[in-house]
């Protein structure tokens, strides 16, 4: 009996690392063939390459505008993150201390029925009204993030601040707190778990998205973002993958890092907020 | 939910508890209102730096013309009004008007023909042929996405060492984006399967298996798999978590087995999770794009083109501008009465909020 109940848990083990095996090996192969030369990376794929060699890492950043587009993805993700959870919180406050009223209630659903349409049905038109708008650029696209993001992030706010008690805004008003200031000072600070949630379902969607970028940045180099960047350079790259694999790493670098130290939080966030009711 | 008295509008700065002095606030106030200082108001509400902003209140407070409560409110409220009428509702719009003409996106001019497009769309073989791949693609997503993620977190639950790690392990591929991860799988399918296939001599891995037309699709899905199993795993890790733990034990004490334990303890309190992440997933599989662009581009041939790339390639590069949203009405439908019928089935069961 006891030694079946070994034998089971060895297996479960075993399961359970060839499982994180084939979940790591694709980002095994990136940093290893980034590390190889041109020779080397035709050989073999699973060794290790002889020297650390950094050329292919230096050749990306040279001969492509790999800063700039990394800062293209930066501007658009910290402004627009920052946007989505500063002024969503604040109309979603509107609308669940004001569901009474048939303006708000109208308003909530008007906007977070906008989960039910699928980007691509918006797309072609949202183009045509961006450039007739004159903002097929960074700005643009920005605010672009903050209106596609609205109705998630409404969605989740809302209810979470319904498990606020009012109690405490009541004190509040009076005290004397107009509802800025009852705002700011209480309901805020109360829906940071939320916030954190909104930030990181936000922040991860906006920083790897790739078909909103295509259809409103990619006919100027100069307004790539890094999926942008990685895509058009797929051609080029085919036949010399050690460089593809580097460009590969060089845009995983950032992501990575932010996961590696802050994996508990992400992994928290994502769940804590929306799933406790 | 407010007891009275807080619902109403009264001045800032003049609080009242009692029941009646409300009500007379309320009167004056709206009177004043109609006249408030606007600028007073954005002042109030666009400040950015939350200590300099108090600190302007503060020290303005007695000055401030009285900005009823309601104003604030609506004020709170108008970005968003604004943002998602012009750049969500107003495309949406478009595209359905759009739908019924014959632009085709360049042309100064075009024509209104009803139903035309839908007409033909409903007869078209490569869009009929799309939404199969496309239906057939989610269904197969949904299945093996959820089924690999409940197993892993089920697992993850009982009692394994080193469960935060392997939970961190398994989880990274859901950061990275699916671009990347599309492009990197494309470089592992074109240059490494084929040497596995030569190594271990099994016939079907020797070639490239994104060129193959009877795997190309399976290949793409499976990449969806890896990569999109990481979100529901840690939702369903959570919706477990939530199971009280007397539960179990009682159940386990009557001498029910883990089968048993899962069908009638374990699941109930999993529904919640297991409809979000059903919609999630099959709303996923149903506009995938990025994987498909990424690794085939809609070949061999076309059958890995599903809707997402095909209303992409009509609408930009084709030309054919209302014939495209046409397309993209009809997976609107498509997904609206998907999600209607769901949340028609769950009742008035709360969903879980994501």
């Amino acid at each position: 009996m006891k030694r079946q109940k070994t034998l089971k848990s060895a297996l479960l083990y075993l399961i359970l690392g060839g499982g994180a095996g084939l979940t790591l090996f694709p980002m095994y192969l990136t940093v290893v063939t980034s590390l190889k030369t041109y020779g080397e990376s035709l050989e073999s794929f699973f060794a290790l390459p002889s020297s650390l060699y950094l050329d292919n890492f230096v050749e990306v950043l040279t001969t492509t505008q790999f800063m700039r587009f990394f800062q293209n993805s930066s501007i658009i993700t910290v402004f627009s993150c920052s946007i989505v959870i500063l002024f969503s919180p604040l109309v979603s406050y509107a609308i669940a201390r004001n569901r009474h009223k048939a303006y708000y209630n109208f308003l909530y659903y008007y906007i977070i029925l906008g989960v039910f349409v699928p980007f691509q049905v918006i797309m072609l038109p949202l183009v045509f009204v961006m450039s007739r708008l004159g903002i097929l650029s960074i700005p643009g696209v920005i605010v672009l993030y903050v209106t596609l993001a609205l109705h998630q992030s409404i969605f989740l706010y809302v209810g979470y601040i319904y498990s606020v008690p009012v109690a405490l805004e009541e004190a509040a008003y009076i005290d004397g707190c107009g509802v800025l200031r009852t705002f700011v000072l209480i309901m805020y600070p109360l829906i940071k778990p939320m916030t954190a949630t909104v930030l990181i379902i936000n922040a991860l969607w906006i920083w790897n998205d790739f078909l909103l970028p295509l259809v409103m940045l990619n006919a100027n180099p100069r307004m790539w973002t890094l999926p942008l960047f990685l895509f058009n350079f797929r051609t080029q790259y085919t036949f010399q993958f050690n460089l593809a694999f580097a460009a590969f790493f060089l845009s995983m670098v950032p992501i990575m890092a932010v996961y590696l130290f802050l994996q508990r939080y992400i992994i928290s966030g994502l769940t804590g907020g929306a799933l406790k009711s | 939910m407010l007891p009275i008295g807080l619902h109403q509008d009264r001045p800032m700065g003049q609080p009242s508890v009692s029941g009646a002095a409300p009500v007379a606030a309320t009167k004056r106030c709206q009177r004043e209102g109609e006249v408030f200082d606007s600028g007073a108001a954005l002042r109030t509400v666009l400040f950015l730096s939350p200590t300099e902003g108090l600190k302007d209140l503060r020290w303005e407070g007695d000055a401030m013309k009285p900005i009823s409560r309601d104003t604030i409110y609506f004020l709170f409220s108008l970005p968003a009004l604004l943002l998602h009428t012009l750049l969500y509702a107003l495309p949406l719009g478009l595209g359905v008007y759009f739908s019924l003409t014959n632009w085709d996106g360049i042309s100064r001019s075009y024509e209104f023909v009803g139903l035309e497009n839908y007409v033909r769309i409903v007869q078209d073989i490569r869009f009929l042929g799309s939404l199969r791949t496309t239906l057939l693609y989610a269904v197969l997503l949904v299945i093996c996405t959820l089924g690999v993620s409940l197993a892993l977190a089920l697992v993850l639950n009982s009692k394994v060492r080193a469960s935060t790690l392997f939970r961190g392990i398994y989880f990274y591929p859901a950061v990275l984006s699916m671009l990347t991860v599309g492009l990197i799988f494309r470089q592992i399918y074109y240059h490494l399967i084929p040497q596995v296939g030569q190594l271990t001599g099994i016939a079907v891995l020797q070639t490239n298996l994104l060129a193959n037309p009877d795997t190309a699709l399976y290949a793409v899905l499976f990449v969806n798999i890896w990569q999109g199993m990481g979100i529901p795993m840690v939702l369903f890790l959570a919706g477990l978590q939530t199971i009280p733990d007397e539960l179990i034990e009682a159940a386990t004490i009557d001498g029910a087995g883990s089968i048993r334990k899962f069908k009638s303890i374990v699941f109930p309190f999993l529904i919640p999770v297991f409809m979000v992440t059903f919609i999630l997933t099959f709303r996923n599989g149903l506009i995938v794009f990025d994987f498909v662009r990424a690794m085939t581009d809609g070949g061999p041939g076309r059958v890995t083109e599903v809707i997402g790339l095909l209303i992409y390639r009509h609408g930009i590069y084709q030309n054919r501008f209302a014939y495209a949203t046409a397309e993209a009405v009809v997976l609107f439908v498509i997904i609206a009465g998907m999600s209607f019928l769901l949340f028609k089935t769950l009742g008035k069961r709360q969903v879980g909020q994501l």
